[in-house]
């Protein structure tokens, strides 16, 4: 099942995002955008392969995307 | 075993004619609390010792909240200047740049006749976050509001800067669903609106709209984590995103969320959020949701015209960054709402956060260094204190600088 992830890649790596990237990428991350200022790449990947992500040195996370809502109850 | 290193306590407490206020560091805060007692002649007072209704801590009292590790202090001139000659002895060890905030206790809204009603001038959050004798209006600084977007042929923010973008698909960034248009009015809305009362609190700031969520209000962590990083890339001082999940009692915050916010946070870029909706007072209270939960976001609790927290307002009952930090208005609020109807009443802690992003945006304007954590810390020091549990309202009611 392909699901969408954000990679949160470490604060020692983050000069490195782009090859992080490509690394994720070579294992089935299927990159969509790369969120430099914060250090996140953004995109989707095989719940099986997201082991495989998390091992890649440099990344200090991934998570998989939630849905959000709005905080408000009447109005708004 | 911590370093013992003298008390360094912020300046502003020697220039303060008013009461002050103390808050104490958890691993030092029973120390403390005793010095004050021993030192100025305060007396010491237990949080279990009475309820959550207990009037207001009378001056020369230290309350000390062992289940939060905190303390309260409120003193006369005479009690501070004994506690200033004991800080030159070094007799306490607290961490004064984050936790040790003075500031005159304000009196406005408190004296004010509860409950606060709107009036032909100005709404009553506005009335209650003292926004109205502030004499900032947020010129210059740069607050993004991360949401549905905005109504940009609203009459209100005609003539306005408004920098726009829309990270929900194809979708331009106008406002077709109204919370993000209600949102950016809270925070920003005019000094002198079409039709009164004044709702918005920086009618001066630079508005940065990014639209992550769409028309029907639904987005995805990818989109708001792509706004962030636009913020975060235009220099924004500030960021209001009322948006959530629900998470549940045990959960702990999610790392690429907090690392966005750390890293916004080094960069000058503070995040304000709401801590949700789900509790149903007094019968159950649901923790801060996510994002409000990370660490480094700031999470708001709503309150009424009473100043109670309002029944549907989450609490802190998750550890590591899972607690309230301030209160703001949160129901019977009026702001924008995309034409035709121009104008709408809410309620819900996502009312809430922009009142505190936008007194952000006037803390910015007063103090050109105060950008994030500094901004962060700005905002925790200036707040009128509430008689409910930090657990419910984090450190008090947001307030204007004056």
């Amino acid at each position: 099942m392909r699901i969408n992830v954000a990679i949160a890649v470490a604060e020692e790596a983050r000069d490195r995002i782009y090859e992080v990237a490509e690394v994720c990428r070579a294992l089935g991350f299927a990159h969509t955008s790369t969120l430099s200022n914060i250090g996140i790449l953004i995109g989707s990947a095989d719940v099986e392969d997201l082991p495989l992500l998390r091992a890649i040195p440099g990344v200090l996370a991934v998570e998989m995307e939630r849905a959000l809502e709005l905080a408000a109850l009447e109005g708004g | 075993m911590r370093t013992k290193r003298p008390i360094t306590i912020d300046a502003r407490l020697r220039e303060c004619t008013g009461r002050s206020l103390v808050l104490l560091k958890q691993r030092t805060a029973r120390a403390g609390a005793a010095f004050l007692h021993q030192s100025a002649g305060l007396r010491l007072v237990m949080s279990s010792d009475f309820d959550v209704a207990r009037p207001a801590i009378d001056p020369g009292e230290v309350l000390f909240f062992e289940r939060l590790g905190t303390a309260l202090f409120y003193g006369d001139p005479d009690q501070r200047r004994a506690l200033a000659r004991r800080q030159a002895e070094g007799v306490l060890t607290l961490e004064p740049e984050r936790y040790v905030r003075a500031r005159e206790v304000v009196n406005a809204a408190a004296g004010a006749a509860l409950p606060l009603a709107d009036t032909h001038s100005a709404t009553w959050g506005l009335q209650a976050t003292r926004v109205l004798s502030s004499p900032y209006r947020g010129r210059g600084i740069r607050v993004a509001i991360l949401d549905t977007g905005l109504d940009l042929r609203h009459p209100d923010f005609a003539g306005r800067a408004v920098v726009a973008k829309s990270f929900a698909g194809q979708l331009p960034a106008d406002d077709a669903n109204g919370h993000g248009t209600f949102c950016a009015g809270v925070a920003c809305g005019p000094e002198q609106p079409a039709q009164a009362p004044r709702y918005g609190v920086a009618p001066h700031a630079d508005l940065y709209i990014g639209k992550v969520l769409d028309d029907d209000a639904d987005g995805t962590d990818g989109s708001v984590l792509a706004g962030i990083d636009w913020a975060v890339r235009n220099r924004c001082a500030v960021v209001s995103m009322s948006i959530g999940t629900p998470v549940a009692v045990g959960d702990s915050y999610p790392k690429v969320y907090e690392q966005a916010a750390a890293r916004a946070l080094e960069a000058g870029t503070l995040l304000i959020a709401p801590a949700g909706n789900s509790s149903q007072r007094p019968d159950s209270i649901a923790p801060v949701e996510h994002p409000a939960n990370c660490p480094s976001i700031l999470a708001v609790a709503a309150v009424d015209q009473s100043l109670t927290v309002a029944p549907f307002s989450n609490g802190g009952l998750n550890p590591d960054g899972g607690d309230v930090d301030l209160a703001a208005p949160g129901i019977a609020i009026a702001s924008a709402s995309p034409r035709p109807t121009l104008y709408q009443v809410g309620s819900g802690t996502s009312m809430a956060a922009p009142f505190v992003a936008g007194i952000a945006a006037l803390l910015a304007e007063a103090d050109r260094n105060a950008r994030g954590a500094a901004l962060r810390a700005a905002l925790l020091g200036a707040f009128l204190p509430l008689h409910a549990p930090a657990r419910d309202v984090g450190a008090g009611l947001v307030q204007a600088p004056q």
